[in-house]
């Protein structure tokens, strides 16, 4: 029975053409970002190897598929989340403002297991958004611009990785992109199962992520006891796989935290659902 | 000679003249005659002279504030009159004088003027310090210092002066290829700048770099040590790898 409702909220989800909108917008954002830094991509790092070649002679491929894909995920982490809770946030109130929610909860399986059918769903639809994020801008990446070390920018200092340690970091940072977005995905679950009109959820999870974002942005001291307990602030624990040597006390630590946020959410929209009263 | 100086000493009525001058006789293969700068500099173009070609495995080691990097192991080709190349796998950051660069401006001794400044002991060798300066205004060198191991024609430390690149010092080590003065381990100490980048360049808008990375990356100098081994000499090196 799992596996049949399973089936259907994924039907139902790949039946709308809002899913797709974040395929189509990850792919014109890796076309246009990969074309770019083909047609340009000397002058955009001019920034970086200017200030190296003041003081060094610099040899090699620095603008390979590598850092392509490395510069698309950094770029394209800010915009995932609406992504994702464009068609999260719609699971549980796009179904209660239509009214199917009703006929669904006369069938004869418990809203518990509605409820893990969609978040299920949810994930999955998740999990194919980052795996056609992570696939096709790396593939294309290296199609494109080939292999090489891979020159990680942040704002004050650069790592430089060996080439053959570059792959199963992206395939890492997928992993936990998966675990970041999945908080973002059952965010928008809890808040769209505490309401009956679809967009109010997908625009209250975007507006949180901004003003948490925001306060994680601004060096205030007031912020800095708030912003460890942030889950925006360690969404972004996926570029510390890139750095070397690796911090895993940080990544476990940022690992554990979204996953205690996810359980919570969770464990409020279970409670939630099968506690709500199906009025429409 | 010999006979001459026995003699001489012989023949001394003074014990006080005669110690002196047994003195001198027997430390006389100690004490080096002193050379002018352009003899000095000459006796290393001379050892380089004998290098027509060479290969070697070179191992880069950097010690840079605010880049991260493992050693890269690379290859290095010469074959004269100017004929350079490193062959290496992925990124290679590297001083902008390459390992040949003193030999090449000092074996151009039409383009600048030498003068000695003194001695200097260099890792237990006593060293003239021979300064040059080009002739040129031009010239991206503004200064070059060498601290030159006069009885072997080595430089063992270097201390140049650029328009380009600031003020880059040079420690040289030597093995077994010191007849050619080519160098075991090279250690560049170059003048680095501060290192930024605009934080939406980068994407970098939640930055959780550290305290104690932020300071490193303001420090002033850095560090790149360049280890050579397996040199094949004056065996030949086919013009094809240069392409």
């Amino acid at each position: 029975m799992m596996y049949r409702l399973l089936t259907v909220e994924l039907y139902k989800i790949f039946s709308r053409p809002r899913s797709y909108i974040g395929f189509a917008a990850i792919a014109i954002l890796i076309f246009v970002i990969q074309l770019a830094m083909y047609v340009d991509g000397s002058n955009y790092l001019s920034f970086i190897t200017l200030q190296l070649e003041a003081s060094f002679d610099v040899q090699g491929n620095i603008l390979n598929g590598y850092l392509i894909t490395y510069i698309i995920l950094q770029t394209l982490i800010i915009q995932m989340p609406l992504l994702v809770a464009l068609v999260t946030g719609d699971l549980i109130s796009g179904e209660s403002s239509a009214g199917t929610i009703r006929l669904l909860a006369t069938k004869p399986v418990s809203r518990a297991q509605i409820i893990t059918a969609k978040i299920f769903a949810g994930s999955i639809y998740t999990f194919l958004l980052v795996i056609f994020l992570g696939a096709v801008s790396l593939f294309f990446g290296v199609l494109i611009f080939k292999t090489g070390d891979m020159m990680v920018l942040n704002s004050d200092r650069i790592s430089i990785l060996q080439s053959g340690d570059c792959f199963w970091r992206f395939v890492a940072a997928c992993a936990i992109a998966f675990i970041s977005l999945s908080v973002v995905s059952t965010f928008s679950l809890m808040l769209s199962s505490f309401s009956d009109n679809s967009i109010v959820p997908i625009v209250a999870t975007m507006s949180v992520i901004i003003i948490f974002t925001i306060i994680g942005t601004m060096d205030v001291p007031l912020f800095n006891h708030i912003k460890p307990l942030l889950f925006t602030t360690h969404m972004i624990v996926w570029r510390n796989l890139f750095q070397d040597p690796l911090k895993t006390s940080v990544i476990i630590k940022s690992l554990i935290i979204m996953v205690i946020h996810i359980v919570a959410f969770l464990s409020i929209t279970y409670y939630r659902f099968i506690k709500k009263d199906i009025l429409n | 000679m010999r006979k001459t100086i026995t003699t001489t000493f012989f023949s001394l009525r003074s014990p006080v003249l005669g110690l002196v001058f047994l003195f001198t006789f027997h430390f006389s293969p100690f004490i080096s005659i002193a050379q002018t700068p352009s003899q000095v500099i000459q006796k290393v173009n001379k050892n380089f002279s004998k290098v027509s070609n060479y290969s070697c495995d070179m191992l880069i080691h950097t010690d840079i504030s605010f880049i991260k990097m493992n050693d890269i192991k690379a290859k290095i080709f010469f074959k004269r009159p100017n004929k350079f190349k490193i062959k290496a796998e992925g990124i290679l950051l590297l001083p902008k004088q390459n390992p040949n660069y003193m030999f090449a401006m000092l074996s151009d001794t039409a383009s600048y003027t030498a003068f000695k400044s003194g001695n200097e002991m260099v890792n237990g060798v006593n060293c003239s310090i021979i300064n040059v300066l080009p002739l040129k205004d031009t010239a991206d060198l503004i200064l070059g210092k060498f601290w030159i191991d006069e009885a072997r024609g080595i430089i063992l430390k270097s201390n140049l002066t650029t328009r380009s690149n600031g003020t880059v010092l040079i420690e040289h080590f030597y093995g077994t290829n010191a007849q050619y003065a080519l160098a075991d381990k090279l250690i560049f100490t170059i003048e680095t700048s501060k290192f930024k980048i605009p934080k939406a360049l980068v994407a970098d808008l939640n930055s959780d770099s550290d305290d104690d990375n932020k300071s490193d990356a303001e420090n002033k100098t850095s560090k790149i040590t360049l280890t050579f081994s397996n040199y094949l000499v004056n065996k030949g090196v086919d013009d094809a790898v240069f392409k």
